[in-house]
């Protein structure tokens, strides 16, 4: 009996030529997943280079700078001497440019516990109103420096907040610092605390009459190192590295709550953050 | 030569981030901020710290979806076990898109009461994800003596269950990431 067994060869052919390219296509993957393996090993080794090396040098520059406030205080308080106006000018100056680097430096080490899920907080039941009057405290100097008026408004009873008492004062540190840097000398800041429309969340509101944030602008004003073309503008005093907004939702992002902001171009923003309340309804 | 049947091709995705909050519920002395550590930091101490307040951590995972690779910033919720916290409860369990039901392996009763947390966090988020897991494995042998119990009471609460240890890392990842993809994927 004979039997063509012409088109089984051809069918034998061709499965082994599949079968050599499915080998071919596995190795090929293989190899793909051990470069990306590679590759994913190399970028994680630079950004802990990149986040140590920031650390360092965010470490470095404050040891310093905390002798150069030391002597400073020392000086303004007339430990050495007294001292005549024109050298007591220059002094506030050196110390005002200290404390910016001092202010840059932390916000560099918070950037890198951010960007290293470093960056753990305890929250508890705090009172907010107590936070926000010490965040204006802080910023009394630089409000006089430019003959702005502060308000602070806050009902009579206003629920606990969940937070973390230090960052919340950051967050509200950040808002209010940009306020003063980014309007003109002599206008108002307000800086209201209320229960927010979202059920179980309190609400920090901060509005000012600066230079505003241009619609082309908006979308990147939260990235790192993002600054605003009308930082340079006049009426804005801004010279921060850009990492402000950037550390304050990733504050109110680890809190569960919100920021976001309303702005018109030369009339002023108003920027809005929700902390979760610390009650049990 | 014939061209291989089929071609592999890299294709880039669009990434997006999004941030979600999750809590870590469970009894006393689980394990469960020993798991967000091991997680965050990778890191295991042999000591039981009782958490003081809640204790929020952030840890970002790729989840690929359908047409981009998602940036999940995961805040990791974990609240004291002290009585001092029960008045913030409800505060604590708002707004948590999913959560660790944590029991320990080897106490039955842990694992009775992860129904009544599953029960009080879906008054709260009806639509929450959660995963359980079974932790301290490291303690036991071979032989998982309540994985039963951990499989029924899984299934009751219609969550995925991973048998965890955060001492030696066992399916820690797994746990978390199983979670990541059901914020992502559902």
């Amino acid at each position: 009996m004979v039997q063509d067994v012409t088109e089984t060869g051809c069918l034998k052919q061709e499965l082994e030529q599949q079968r050599n390219a499915l080998c071919l296509a596995h190795d090929l993957l293989a190899q793909q997943n051990l470069q990306l393996a590679a590759a994913n090993t190399e970028l994680q080794r630079l950004d802990e280079v990149k986040s140590a090396f920031v650390s360092i040098a965010a470490h470095e520059l404050r040891s310093p700078l905390t002798s150069i406030l030391g002597y400073l205080e020392l000086l303004l308080g007339g430990d050495a001497g007294d001292l005549n106006l024109q050298q007591k000018d220059y002094l506030r100056v050196i110390e005002y440019s200290a404390q910016r680097l001092v202010q840059t430096s932390n916000d560099l080490l918070d950037v890198t516990r951010i960007e290293a899920g470093r960056l753990e907080m305890v929250l508890q039941p705090t009172d907010l109103v107590a936070v926000a009057e010490l965040a204006v405290r802080q910023l009394l100097p630089q409000l006089k420096a430019k003959s702005q008026q502060l308000t602070l408004h806050a009902p009579a009873r206003l629920p606990l907040a969940l937070c973390d008492a230090d960052r919340a004062r950051q967050i509200i540190g950040i808002l209010l610092g940009n306020a003063n840097q980014y309007s003109p000398p002599g206008t108002a800041i307000v800086l209201s605390l209320c229960e927010a429309d979202a059920a179980g969340f309190l609400q920090i509101t901060v509005s000012d009459q600066g230079i505003g944030i241009a619609p082309e602008e908006r979308a990147s004003l939260f990235r790192p190192f993002f600054r605003a073309s009308s930082a340079t503008q006049p009426g804005a005093s801004g010279s921060g590295a850009g990492l402000g907004l950037y550390i304050a939702r990733s504050l109110v992002d680890l809190h569960g709550g919100r920021i976001w902001f309303d702005s018109v171009p030369g009339k002023g923003t108003t920027f809005y953050v929700t902390l979760p309340s610390a009650d049990n309804q | 030569m014939r061209a291989p049947a089929f071609a592999l091709t890299l294709r880039c995705l669009s990434v997006i981030t999004v941030s979600k909050k999750v809590c870590l519920l469970g009894d006393f002395a689980v394990g469960k901020t020993s798991l967000v550590r091991r997680f965050v930091y990778n890191i295991f101490e042999d000591k039981c710290l009782s958490t003081m307040g809640v204790k929020v951590s952030r840890r970002v995972i790729a989840v690929p979806a359908a047409d981009e690779m998602v940036e999940l910033a995961i805040m990791l919720w974990d609240l004291a076990d002290s009585e001092e916290f029960d008045g913030v409860r409800i505060s604590y369990l708002r707004g948590a898109a999913g959560a660790l039901a944590v029991c320990d392996m080897n106490r039955p009763t842990t694992v009775d009461s992860l129904r009544s947390y599953a029960l009080e966090l879906r008054a709260v988020n009806p639509h929450v994800h959660l995963v359980v897991a079974a932790n301290k494995a490291d303690l036991l042998g071979k032989v998982k003596p309540n994985e039963e119990q951990i499989r029924t009471v899984a299934a009751e609460l219609r969550a995925p269950y991973f048998v965890t240890s955060a001492k030696t890392g066992e399916h820690v990842e797994d746990a978390f990431r199983q979670l990541g993809r059901l914020l992502i994927w559902e």
